[in-house]
């Protein structure tokens, strides 16, 4: 069973077709780049995923779940991380991961959430420490911690290593690696073409909406994965 | 799962300063209005039942004397104050405490507490009852502001829908927290004091209870009316700064605006007549002294009633005038005053139809009339002393009647004839009795429980990050 599978997915927003024919399929364990410049439609379709928008045609299909006549249940599978993830300033670490855990129907105890920021990345002396004061990179740790609480079948990643330092950005490249591992299946949208060499073992390009390439990530060495991004999105 | 997000949601509520302190400094005030008000009922009430004693002895020690001397001798009934008044006094402040019971004259009642007031009870914004319903939506909504509002202009409902729970369970829990915080923190240990109160008083009886019960799950109501509309505010607002500028005027309209307008309309639509031209009208219909001509009329009756041709045959012709004039007195005042304290009723079920425009006004209206303290049960008072006040000066009529004295003659009696006079003795009525002029408020808080719970439904099911 796939974990992902999108196909003939259109959504349009007045005369803009923000996605058109969108077809991908993820299998699990499976990490999958979309890369695409801004308003390429990334974002819009983790939001179509997630339920958020309902496209105007095509199916989408969660670890067997309609993701369109159950998006809670389709959401239940999916473990999400926002570009920006904004957290509960005045709770800690901890309490936010407890929180939002509990949001998805999932209650934790404290060293099961320490665990699980400790995997994200995020330093033990900050577990306890109101996220209020936490960096963007701080913030974006515990976030993954939160998507892996879930212990979902597919991990969404939008631009997560957006505005990280090397040294975030290298901690989440292990984190998801490690979910792959574990059978959990990662679609990320992002601009990061080094990490997707990185982690990614397909990627596929979105140019207005269109997927215009689709590619396995291990026969592109760096400097041809750039190339083959800057020619498609000229064409 | 619900219990423990609450609690999270709660501790968010706490951290947050602003909000949490204003709930706090608002719970700190009715805390203390509440207690400063029982403390003083319960000072009051001990030197009423004080002086109540040294008034039974009095009248038991008047000496021998003319029975209609008696009848105007007489006694001070005392009105204790209402179980609830600590929670809600009511127009028992301005209603008078005492009433002095003597022949011909229905007395108004004396001893306001509101004379001796303080500067911000003479503002009538002392109470638990009054905070509640004026200021507490102001705080609600400042908390429903900060679980909701912000939350969204932040970013952080996007994650939370990002988990699978349905946006309805997102918005009850937020819901139920705003809700959990103020009734927990206003309406609860008032409650709890009251119940104190009471029973350090020995007044905590069945019908002290259930008032106690029914005032605080009817504030619960208002509360839960006040958060789901906060909430659903928060959340329908395009951002922050509208959804503040909202909140702030559905406060003012509310609490403010409407409840005077509506006291405004009620006075204007069913207006009442001055109390000075009902005690005119009294005073002038029923006369404790009369003319000549009315002392012919009244020779004309007795002689008519008694059969006789003279006065001389009837056993206590003074004494049979009296109770002839004091029998038309009580007609008289039934005619005036029956209308009068209709009227009052009706100005009350007016205000409290009036609930259905503003929750606050349904809130006012019905807690006056759980605590014992509208208007409905102040008349069963004047009613249960009037009742008294008749049955005393016809019992010392009927005495003077039952014996011969002409001219200058008296009829006296003594202790024996006043200690048959039973002590004045009042219990409120219990729950429900009275007429409930205020009932319309209970209706008008049930539609809107039903309002609230719908436009909350629906923006949940709008929710989107």
């Amino acid at each position: 069973m796939s974990a992902l599978r999108l196909d003939s997915v259109s959504i349009s927003f007045g005369p803009l077709h923000a996605v058109e024919d969108l077809s991908i399929q993820l299998q699990p364990g499976e990490v999958y780049a979309l890369l695409g410049p801004n308003g390429a439609g990334k974002t819009t379709t983790l939001n179509m995923i997630l339920g958020f928008l309902r496209p105007e045609r095509g199916s989408i299909t969660v670890a067997g779940v309609d993701a369109l006549t159950d998006p809670l249940g389709a959401r239940a599978r999916i473990g999400y991380l926002p570009e920006t993830v904004m957290l509960h300033p005045t709770l800690s670490a901890i309490e936010n991961l407890t929180y939002f855990a509990l949001l998805a129907g999932r209650k934790i105890d404290v060293t099961t959430a320490r665990k699980l920021l400790g995997e994200a990345g995020l330093q033990s002396d900050a577990h306890e420490r109101h996220s209020g004061s936490f960096s963007k990179g701080m913030r974006q740790k515990v976030g993954v911690a939160i998507a892996l609480a879930k212990e979902a079948n597919l991990l969404l990643l939008d631009e997560p290593t957006s505005g990280l330092d090397a040294s975030a950005a290298n901690d989440l490249s292990n984190v998801i690696r490690a979910a792959s591992s574990r059978g959990i299946a990662v679609l990320m949208a992002t601009h990061d073409l080094f990490r997707v060499k990185d982690v990614a073992h397909r990627l596929g390009i979105l140019r207005s909406g269109k997927l215009v390439d689709e590619r396995d990530a291990a026969t592109l060495d760096p400097v041809a994965l750039e190339q083959l991004y800057l020619q498609r999105l000229a064409s | 799962m619900i219990l423990p997000l609450l609690h999270l949601e709660i501790a968010m509520l706490r951290r947050d300063r602003r909000a949490w302190w204003s709930l706090l400094a608002l719970a700190i005030v009715v805390v203390l209005s509440c207690v400063s008000i029982a403390v003083d009922n319960v000072r009051v009430d001990a030197s009423k039942q004080q002086v109540a004693a040294a008034e039974r002895q009095r009248w038991l020690g008047q000496g021998e004397k003319d029975p209609h001397s008696a009848a105007h001798y007489s006694i001070f009934a005392f009105k204790r104050a209402p179980a609830l008044s600590a929670l809600d006094p009511g127009g028992n402040p301005f209603l008078g405490q005492t009433v002095y019971l003597e022949a011909h004259h229905q007395n108004d009642m004396l001893y306001r507490p509101q004379q001796n007031a303080s500067p911000l009870q003479r503002i009538g914004f002392a109470s638990p009852a009054a905070l509640i319903a004026g200021v507490a939506p102001l705080v609600v909504f400042l908390l429903a502001f900060t679980l909701v509002a912000q939350e969204r202009e932040r970013g952080t409902t996007r994650l939370a829908l990002g988990a699978a729970i349905h946006p309805s369970m997102l918005v009850v829990i937020k819901m139920l927290a705003v809700w959990a915080s103020t009734a927990g923190l206003l309406v609860l240990p008032v409650a709890v004091v009251t119940v104190g109160q009471l029973a350090f008083t020995g007044q905590l009886d069945r019908d002290a209870l259930l008032r106690v019960l029914a005032w605080s799950a009817t504030f619960a109501g208002y509360l839960a009316v006040l958060a789901a509309i906060g909430i659903a505010i928060s959340l329908r607002a395009s951002n922050a700064r509208l959804a503040m500028t909202t909140l702030f005027g559905v406060w003012i309209a509310f609490s403010l605006a409407l409840p005077r307008a509506a006291s405004t309309f009620v006075d204007t639509a069913q207006p009442l007549p001055s109390s000075q031209s009902i005690r005119q009208q009294m005073a002038s219909e029923a006369p404790a002294f009369w003319s000549d001509e009315q002392g012919q009329r009244n020779k004309q009756e007795l002689l008519a009633r008694y059969g006789v041709s003279s006065l001389e045959e009837i056993p206590n012709p003074r004494m049979a005038e009296l109770d002839l004039m004091e029998r038309h007195s009580h007609e008289v005042f039934d005619r005036i005053l029956g209308p009068f304290y209709d009227q009052v009723e009706r100005q009350d079920r007016w205000f409290a139809l009036l609930g259905f425009v503003s929750p606050t006004i349904a809130i006012q209206a019905g807690s006056a009339a759980l605590a014992g303290t509208d208007f409905s049960h102040h008349r069963h008072f004047i009613d249960t002393a009037e009742r008294y006040r008749r049955d005393l000066v016809n019992r010392m009529n009927a005495d003077g009647m039952a014996h011969r004295a002409h001219g200058s003659e008296r009829h006296t009696n003594d202790e024996r004839l006043w200690s048959q006079i039973p002590e004045f003795v009042y219990a409120a009525p219990r729950l429900g009795t009275p007429a409930m002029p205020a009932w319309p408020a209970f209706g008008a808080l049930l539609v809107w429980l039903g309002i609230a719970a719908s436009v909350l439904t629906i923006t949940a099911r709008e929710l989107r990050p």
